[in-house]
């Protein structure tokens, strides 16, 4: 994550609480809102029934003074039955109007009492005149009264009023009902609004994530690519040191070869010299001859002491009579050593010293390896160009080894590679069990003007 | 028998050329230590050397320069190598380039002397003057 202010403000610990209320409080708003509205339908709902029981209920009324009416004129039986039911029914029909405004207006914003007065009223004279009709039809001859409150001007006017008193009964519950609704058109508008608040925030939230991930992608880029440039001058780095470091060591061996020569060489030949001087002095006793015998016999030993050393340090054939020629007296001599055949074939190549002073390494190093490790019985040196590289190969038929186990530290393999990739060169190395070893070195091809055609 | 010596060891000079003198009829008429000096010393006043001893490895240049500038020159003396490591292949490559003898300055100084010695005696001989 970058270090910029969005960056450290995404990471600041706060946001988990803040973002924690924020969804419950979206949560709640939307329970909270669900409840609203579905209580206020409820209740609208609640209205309709209302309405609906408070119309059967002004029906039954109806019915109720027909039927009462009826009975005052006629005085059946049927219509006192019918009244009888009605009134049976009445009671059951209002009280389920009343409850269901009960639960429109569970605050009992709305009073229903005057209704409630009116209703019973309504009923106690409906049932005192019917009372009174009934009494009419048994034989008394008392002259029937006009059943007052039945007919005419008083009981129209109480039928109006009952119903005027319903009217504003279910008015009141409406405007009830419909400040509900207002409130909830805003509780859903809130709701609304929350809804796409969270939405364009989780998306907003989206957004900068991703492109603090991408951000993050890029960082890591730079970070591996920068690295990787490191590795890449690390390693050349490291190349050019060894290339040093071999370098100073061929010059120190180089001057160490010299100084041998020369100065030791030198004292060596002129005692040899003396020898020869001292063997033909005349009249030299016998015991003296043999002594002056026994003692060249130990220079002699000497001196080939002196050029083993010096040929292991620095191959002197390789400076005077060039690569080839040095390669064929390092194969015969291996050849002489070892006892098998050492089968060379060199074609003349281009190439600056030290890269002629590492081939020579290189074959003089697998040689060596041949010799202490391999047990083969013949072994093929070859020295070739290859486009525009110089390849040179040592092949032996030895009992090889598995590359992966020995590792390249072992067997000068790790010195090997090192110098030949020091002068731009590869080395690859192929090997089994009992099939043999295989050291290939490529290197590039000198420019004219820096090499010289070794013969 | 007049030579000229090739050598850029001082030491083995030394000894060489006493050895030499001592055991033989060769006279050192002249020394050089590198190619370069052997070379224009055989030009201009190598006219009467019969034998040159040459080493293959000098301070500069090399005593097989010296073979290959001597082969290119109608001179008479007789051209001898005495090197550190006389390996078949530097014998090969000396008497390419003309050299009469090769000898090891370890193995063969012996018969280095002997030649010389028979050099000396077979030489002819100015008319008139005595060995």
């Amino acid at each position: 994550m970058p270090d910029t202010l969005l960056g450290r403000t995404i990471r600041n610990r706060v946001w988990l609480p803040v973002l924690a209320l924020l969804a419950l409080g979206a949560m709640v708003v939307n329970e909270v809102t669900y409840q609203h509205s579905l209580a206020t339908l409820t209740r609208g709902i609640g209205l309709t029934d209302a309405r609906l029981q408070a119309a059967h209920t002004l029906q039954l009324m109806t019915d109720a003074e027909s039927s009462a009416r009826q009975f005052a004129m006629t005085g059946e039986t049927r219509d006192l039955e019918a009244f009888k039911s009605i009134m049976a029914a009445l009671p059951k029909a209002h009280g389920a109007m009343f409850g269901t405004l009960g639960d429109v207006d569970p605050q009992g914003l709305v009073s229903s009492a005057e209704v409630r007065s009116l209703i019973e009223a309504r009923m106690a004279a409906l049932s005192v005149r019917v009372a009174q009709a009934g009494q009419a039809t048994t034989p008394s001859a008392t002259p029937l009264p006009t059943p007052a409150l039945l007919i005419g001007e008083s009981s129209r006017s109480q039928h109006q009023a009952l119903r005027q008193a319903f009217d504003q009964l279910l008015q009141h519950a409406a405007v009830v009902q419909q400040t509900a609704r207002v409130s909830l058109y805003d509780a859903m508008m809130l709701n609304r609004v929350a809804v796409h608040a969270l939405v364009l925030m989780s998306v907003l939230g989206l957004l900068m994530w991703s492109h603090q991930l991408r951000r993050g992608d890029q960082e890591k880029e730079t970070a591996r690519k920068l690295l990787a440039g490191q590795v890449h001058e690390r390693t050349a780095e490291l190349r050019e040191l060894a290339g040093h470091l071999e370098n100073a060591r061929e010059d120190e061996r180089g001057h160490v070869a010299r100084e041998l020569h020369d100065d030791l060489g030198g004292l060596l030949t002129a005692m040899k010299l003396e020898m020869a001087r001292l063997r033909r002095v005349p009249a030299l006793p016998a015991a003296a001859t043999e002594r002056v015998a026994s003692l060249e016999h130990r220079l002699n030993a000497g001196i080939a002491l002196k050029r083993q050393i010096i040929e292991n340090l620095r191959p002197s054939s390789l400076d005077q009579l060039g690569l080839c020629v040095a390669l064929e007296m390092l194969c015969a001599d291996v050849a002489g050593n070892l006892g098998i055949p050492v089968h060379t074939r060199l074609q003349p190549v281009r190439m600056n010293k030290d890269s002629e002073l590492t081939v020579y390494r290189v074959v003089q190093e697998s040689l060596t390896n041949v010799s202490k490790y391999a047990r083969a019985t013949q072994v093929q040196v070859t020295l070739e160009p290859v486009g525009d590289l110089v390849r040179v190969t040592v092949k032996d038929n030895g009992k090889g080894f598995d590359i992966q186990r020995v590792g390249t530290g072992h067997h000068g393999l790790l010195g090997m590679r090192v110098r030949v990739e020091a002068h731009a060169g590869k080395l690859s190395l192929r090997s089994a069990d009992n099939e043999g070893t295989s050291v290939c070195a490529e290197f590039p091809r000198a420019a004219e003007h820096e090499a010289r055609l070794s013969v | 028998m007049k030579t000229f010596i090739v050598e850029d060891n001082a030491v083995i000079l030394d000894s060489l050329i006493s050895t030499l003198q001592d055991l033989t009829e060769v006279e050192v008429v002249g020394t050089a230590a590198d190619e370069k000096t052997a070379v224009s010393w055989m030009r201009h006043a190598g006219g009467d050397c019969e034998l040159i001893i040459i080493d293959i490895y000098l301070r500069t240049g090399s005593g097989l320069g010296v073979l290959e500038a001597l082969s290119h020159m109608p001179s008479g003396p007789k051209r001898v190598v005495l090197t550190n490591y006389a390996t078949p292949e530097i014998q090969r490559r000396c008497s390419e380039l003309g050299a009469d003898r090769v000898f090891d300055k370890s193995r063969d100084l012996d018969s280095l002397i002997t030649y010389c010695s028979w050099l000396a005696e077979s030489q002819p001989r100015t008319p008139g003057g005595l060995s």
